[in-house]
């Protein structure tokens, strides 16, 4: 009766270790996979590590790598911000840009300030005007309380 | 909208020098306070002032000393503006992105930080400031954010009270 019993022990032991094992393996394979960002958006997004990279100032989107996304395909417009006016320091590139393109796209106009970004702001321009919206473009820095005054009197003189 | 910075990272504090404190500060704070002082006389009511603030300035940053104290200055600068502002029915809001890829950035450190943390926190606080528009909230957004989803909180707040 005892050693009936025993080995019986002995199977369920090793039932579970079979199933401990099975665990393990599947662990290991799918551990990988876990330390990835989830993709959950319509489109794949960049995953880091990105390559090491160290530039100038004031900071050129154009060559950075890989590329910013800003153009948001997926998301469609519903006319949130119909003919308001939007003033955007740094709207030349980064969050900027990304904000000036989905504003224009719910119908805003915008005036993007930058610093001297010459190039980015063009892109930004055209990226706001493909949207069916009008864009200003005002170089100049806003830690000067001046160029901040005109900026919103150029904005008045467009928009107002 | 608000969103113009400087950020330059300082791993050591005694490398932060004056000149470049006063840099962070007279971009981050004074541009900030600049815009708003001459936007503020021509705004109508329903219109709105956008801040971009940061998750530093909510956590702090060891290297971006400077960078970090303007961001919570930007926070309260939000909440103070806001409840300043509200008599003319002008808001006042903020968003506080974590990590975004952009040249800001990339003029600082090569290599961007992950943070994952659960988004649902993000789509609650939206949701409240949805229903609470003229009040001032700060988002913090824990993830790591490609551009468009700051951008997508961007327009919640720019538009219209429903």
């Amino acid at each position: 009766m005892a050693e009936a019993s025993t080995s019986k022990a002995g199977t369920t032991v090793s039932k579970q270790r079979r199933i401990q094992k099975m665990v393990a393996r599947k662990d290991a394979a799918s551990r990988k996979s876990q330390d990835r960002p989830m993709q959950t958006g319509a489109r794949r997004y960049p995953v880091p590590p990105f390559p090491k990279q160290h530039y100038p100032k004031p900071g050129h989107e154009r060559v950075l790598d890989p590329q910013p996304m800003y153009d948001a395909p997926f998301y469609r417009g519903s006319q949130k911000l119909q003919d308001k006016v939007a003033i955007i320091t740094g709207g030349d590139s980064g969050i900027g840009r990304a904000v000036a393109v989905l504003f224009a796209r719910e119908g805003a106009d915008v005036v993007v300030l930058h610093l001297a970004e010459k190039a980015d702001a063009a892109v930004t321009k055209a990226a706001v005007e493909g949207e069916g919206r009008q864009c200003l473009v005002v170089a100049g820095d806003v830690a000067k309380r001046a160029f901040c005054e005109k900026a919103v009197a150029r904005t008045l003189d467009a928009f107002g | 909208m608000n969103n113009a910075a400087f950020q330059v990272h300082s791993n050591d504090f005694e490398d932060l020098t004056a000149e470049h404190f006063d840099m962070t500060m007279k971009t981050n704070l004074y541009g900030y306070f600049n815009m708003a002082k001459a936007a503020v006389p021509h705004m109508r009511p329903g219109a709105v002032i956008l801040n971009t603030g940061s998750i530093t300035g909510i956590d702090g940053s060891k290297a971006l000393v400077d960078y970090s104290l303007t961001k919570g200055g930007i926070h309260a600068f939000t909440r103070s503006l806001a409840g300043n502002l509200v008599g003319k029915g002008i808001r006042v809001n903020a968003v506080a992105p974590g990590p975004v890829w952009t040249s800001l950035r990339q003029g600082g450190r090569g290599r961007i930080q992950i943070r994952l943390k659960d988004t649902n926190e993000t789509a609650c606080a939206t949701r409240r400031n949805r229903t609470r528009l003229r009040l001032s909230r700060i988002l913090a957004l824990f993830k790591l954010h490609h551009r468009r989803d700051p951008a997508h909180h961007r327009w919640l707040l720019a538009r219209r009270a429903e």
